[in-house]
């Protein structure tokens, strides 16, 4: 076994007898791992507490609060088991905070509900589209050749429809479900998170700390994970946040259209629907879902323009 | 209300420069209390490591910082004008068509998406071709000529390249056109040459010292390299935490130089005919300029600090003909070493 | 406790010999032969295709614990042959071998992890260029022993102590900070710790001390010298800058347009250069301030010819002054001219020793 440096000869112990590390150093050397994540969930804790980041967050954390938890916690009734004899009851209405739709459903009841499946929509369908686009771009970006070409003209079919004629399409042909519909908004969005990842990475692939490990022999796989992908991260967390609620926009269209969540379980889309009927009748059948749409998605919006501006700010 | 350089006399002169930086804090004093001149045909090189001043100094003297952030005052003197007399807009007009400012990277000066003939004509018609009523042709040729006498060959293909089609020396020397097109008589270049190559630095040098025989151009040349500011220019002004810590004519330099700072940056760069000298860093680093400390600011990494170096600021003295310096206990004057002809 | 392991085999170490000019100089470390390497860019007609052969055909060797540094002017390649050594991208074609191991060569080649990866590291001009902006100093300066298979983590802290001490950076202030927190001086020392950990047989140190300030510049000169003299280290060093070449170097190269012109022990180098290309680089540097050498200027004339078209024979011969017909019709071999001392050139400006 060669020594190619002629270091200070080791001690039995393993260690330099030479190289005087003060007792900081000898403590650093004992001492263990873990720091990294605490100190990244510390940065993301205080990203987290400014007033633009907080603020938009609360709220959104509020109504996902309240979606989820809210309907036991208030003793609502179950959205789909009203009766006809309590149809219409306006805003107010004993037992019934936000009134009845024309089944006897609770409102409110509904809206929760509705707002779970929206939710779980918007975060489940990006959060596909987030993980399934990043890995596929920066791997065609790295990689390169006969594969980078066949992924970005896979991107570009993808692209080339709009994007709810394509959801409407999917779900058409699968069936209108909770998992189809998420499936088929999140086709969508695989793209744009793909072509994002793959133009941040080829900002980074060429740069000497990519070069480096690569020219060590370091697996492809251990460099994009290890050093492509928290570089890229940034943009695309922005551009996850923003796409949560062009999701939730995509999955009301859907279900207003029918090819979503099918009736009796609520979907801000589909209740709005159902509500037009009733426009002059009983408004509030129609406006608390917009509301509660546009409430989630600007907050959502807010949170990421602010996080956006920091990282320009900061870089 | 122009005056022409006037010959044989100071064709920049400043006086008492103070530039401070508005701080989250107050007042950051980055400049203090600096003057120096440059003569009509002569070259001034302003060195110090990075961080002492050199750039702002020259754009206080150009009046280029941006006064929300900057306050800057003393006596600017430019062509014989006092720039404190003019309004704003004749200030502008006065300055740009006496000076012109040289960057690192020509790129920066140079519109990208523009051929680079054509930023040339453009800058004589705008300027001293409006007043002699040039033609576009007219203004054309007279770019070609620009083009060539400042070294650049075919000029009449290269007129029509882009900038992204020339390498960096030719690109410098487009820019050096541009700044004769305005009639500069002053060129201030802010590491000129830092970014070429060795042959091309020493001939974009050449085509300076070639100006300023010619056409009595002056130069006022800011580097961190000493013995490029040794070789090619006539004064050499050491600039340490804001301030002038030594003006000396540049032959002889080495042997001339009595501030601890200056021999410091001679030992600290490395040396291309130095046998097995392997160059001295200085220890320590510069002073923060938002805490001030009392005393000469170098003295926290001077070797030769004594007591009174660290209570009081030294000022300016002069020791000679055209030298001055900012120490308390200058080194002694040596006898100048033989140099070697090869 | 695993250690990459490339002992050259006893053949191999008998190729390994000593040096062409016989006495007892020690064995090469580094043997290039012959390397080739081109580029295809866009033509100037759409669909065409031009080749620029950035390095055409250049041998040299490094001895064990020497320093050996390639000069040259943008477009010489000597950048190019450090990322050919490093395989990315490898060279065309030609020979490479390190400790009397092959490395890869050829379009396809990679370098192979199992087998110890290249043993050569390389420390790069940006010094925070060579640091993941978003990993900790002791995680870059961990990340080649990880590569190089050292799964203990206790060890792998120990040795990470123990580099950055000989680099001068405390650990323990040190080794949680993030890239953007450090100094350029700080963050250069960390991108040589960086490529140290690991052991590696080589170092190639490309242009290290150019972007950073005059005083830094000096302290990261000092510590590279001390290193080598500590480490026994043989490393490369690329640089257009003529007085860090003669503080670090004990022999180099010169450099133009691909081919090498001129190789000899630095200090002859300087005070006899016998290329022309030599004499007009050593020309146009600005004279020492300390040991001032004033040189009669060479001035090279016109312009830097494309590398897409290289003039035929001597590719100097565009702007030489001393260019004759020869010049033109051969390509100059590299002849000696003193032991150690060799040049490529028609006419060189000091006689060859004896005819070849």
């Amino acid at each position: 076994m060669t020594t190619r440096l002629a270091l200070p000869a080791r001690s039995p112990a393993g260690d330099f007898g030479d190289v005087a590390l003060s007792p900081d150093d000898l403590a650093w050397a004992a001492g263990s791992r873990g720091h990294r994540l605490r100190g990244r969930l510390r940065a993301a804790g205080r990203v987290l507490l400014t007033p633009a980041v907080g603020l938009p967050g609360l709220v959104f954390a509020l109504i996902v609060l309240a979606c989820f938890v809210g309907p036991q916690v208030f003793g609502l009734p179950s959205p789909n088991t009203g009766t006809l004899t309590e149809t219409m009851k306006p805003l107010g209405a004993p037992g019934h905070l936000f009134g009845t739709n024309a089944l006897g459903n609770d409102e409110l009841a509904r809206l929760l509900y509705g707002g779970r499946v929206s939710i779980i929509v918007g975060i489940g369908a990006t959060a596909i589209s987030l993980c399934v686009g990043a890995l596929l771009g920066m791997s065609a970006c790295y990689f390169g050749g006969f594969y980078e070409k066949v992924i970005m003209r896979l991107f570009d079919t993808l692209l080339a429809f709009p994007s709810l004629i394509l959801a409407m399409a999917i779900a058409d042909y699968l069936g209108p479900s909770l998992r189809n519909t998420v499936f088929a908004i999140s086709l969508f969005g695989i793209s744009q998170f793909g072509r994002l990842a793959w133009s941040q990475t080829l900002r980074i692939r060429n740069r000497d700390f990519v070069a480096a490990p690569r020219a060590d022999g370091a697996r492809g796989r251990r460099i994009i994970l290890g050093h492509i992908l928290p570089n890229v991260m940034p943009p695309l967390l922005g551009l996850a946040l923003f796409s949560v609620g062009t999701a939730m926009m995509l999955e009301a269209g859907l279900s207003y259209l029918g090819l979503g969540i099918a009736q009796p379980n609520p979907s801000w889309g589909n209740m709005i629907a159902d509500g037009q009927q009733y426009l002059y009748q009983a408004p509030r059948l129609v406006i608390l879902p917009c509301v509660a749409l546009v409430l989630t998605v600007v907050s959502l919006n807010l949170m990421a323009d602010a996080i956006q501006r920091r990282q320009a700010t900061r870089s | 209300m122009t005056a022409d350089a006037i010959p044989g006399g100071e064709i920049v002169r400043v006086e008492n420069l103070n530039v401070k930086v508005r701080g989250r804090s107050g007042w950051t004093h980055l400049v203090r209390d600096l003057s120096y001149s440059v003569d009509a045909g002569g070259c001034l090189a302003i060195v110090g490591e990075s961080g002492a001043g050199k750039s702002l100094t020259i754009r206080a003297t150009l009046g280029l910082l941006d006064p929300r952030s900057f306050q800057v005052s003393g006596k600017v003197w430019l062509g014989g004008v006092d720039l404190s007399t003019l309004r704003p807009a004749q200030r502008n007009a006065h300055v740009t068509r006496y000076a012109s400012l040289v960057f690192q990277d020509p790129s920066r000066s140079l519109n990208p998406i523009m051929r680079v003939g054509p930023q040339i004509t453009e800058t004589l018609l705008k300027g001293s071709g409006k007043e002699q009523g040039l033609t576009r042709a007219q203004a054309r040729e007279r770019s070609i000529e620009l083009m060539r006498s400042v070294g650049l060959g075919a000029a009449e293909e290269r007129y029509h390249s882009y900038p992204h089609e020339l390498s960096g020396g030719m690109k410098q020397r487009i820019v050096i056109a541009i700044a004769l097109a305005c009639g500069s008589r002053v060129m201030f270049c802010d590491e000129p040459t830092s970014a070429l190559d060795v042959t091309t630095q020493a001939q974009i040098m050449d085509l300076l010292d070639d100006l300023r025989a010619t056409r009595g151009i002056s130069t006022v040349v800011i580097t961190h390299d000493l013995a490029l500011a040794a070789s090619r220019a006539e004064r050499v002004l050491v600039m340490y935490a804001g301030q002038v810590v030594e003006a000396l004519p540049a032959a002889d330099l080495a042997a001339s130089a009595r501030m601890p700072y200056t021999e410091a940056l001679i030992y600290a760069a490395p040396d291309p005919d130095a046998d097995g000298g392997l160059p001295r860093p200085i220890d320590g680093r510069p002073p923060d300029p938002r805490s001030p400390r009392p005393g000469c600011s170098f003295q926290p990494r001077c070797g030769y600090a004594a007591a009174d170096c660290a209570t009081q600021e030294p000022a300016l003295t002069s020791v000679g003909s055209g030298h001055s310096l900012r120490c308390w206990h200058p080194l002694a004057a040596r006898p100048a070493p033989e140099v070697a002809q090869r | 406790m695993t250690r990459r392991t490339t002992t050259p085999t006893a053949g191999q170490a008998a190729q390994e010999a000593p040096a062409a000019d016989g006495g007892d100089t020690p064995p090469a470390l580094l043997r290039v032969t012959d390397l080739v390497q081109e580029f295809t860019v866009k033509g100037s007609r759409p669909f065409a295709r031009a080749r620029v052969s950035a390095v055409a055909g250049v041998s040299f060797s490094i001895a064990r614990g020497e320093t050996f540094a390639l000069v040259g002017e943008t477009g010489s390649g000597k950048t190019t042959i450090a990322r050919a050594l490093l395989a990315s991208p490898p060279a065309l074609s030609g020979s490479v071998t390190l400790n009397g191991r092959p490395l890869p060569v050829g379009k396809r080649a990679k370098p192979d992890a199992a087998q110890g990866g290249s043993g050569i590291q390389m420390v790069f001009q940006d010094p925070f260029g060579a640091l993941d902006p978003r990993w900790t100093i002791a995680g870059s300066v961990a990340e080649p022993l990880i590569t190089a298979g050292v799964t203990d983590p206790a060890e792998r802290r120990r040795r990470i102590a123990e580099i950055m001490h000989l680099v001068g950076l405390d650990v323990s202030r040190f080794a949680q900070r993030l890239p953007r927190e450090l100094s350029g001086g700080q963050a250069q020392r960390a991108a040589i710790a960086r490529a140290l950990v690991a052991e590696p047989d080589l170092l190639i140190l490309d242009e290290p001390v150019t972007a950073l300030d005059v005083s830094v510049q000096a302290q990261i000169l000092a510590l590279l010298f001390t290193l080598r003299q500590r480490l026994s280290l043989t490393s490369l060093l690329i640089a257009h800058d003529l007085a860090v070449v003669r503080a670090l170097a004990d022999r180099t190269a010169i450099m133009y347009l691909g081919r090498i012109c001129e190789t000899a022990p630095t200090a002859e180098l300087f005070r006899s250069p016998a290329h022309p290309y030599t004499a007009a680089l050593l020309s146009a540097i600005p004279p020492g301030l300390r040991g001032g050498v004033q040189r009669e200027r060479v001035r090279i004339t016109g312009r830097q010819p494309s590398p897409l078209n290289p003039p035929s024979g001597c590719r100097f011969r565009t702007r030489c002054p001393a260019a004759q017909d020869t010049c033109a019709e051969a390509v100059p071999e590299l002849r000696e001219l003193a032991p150690g001392h060799e040049v490529a050139c028609h006419f060189p400006l000091l006689p060859l020793t004896t005819a070849p």
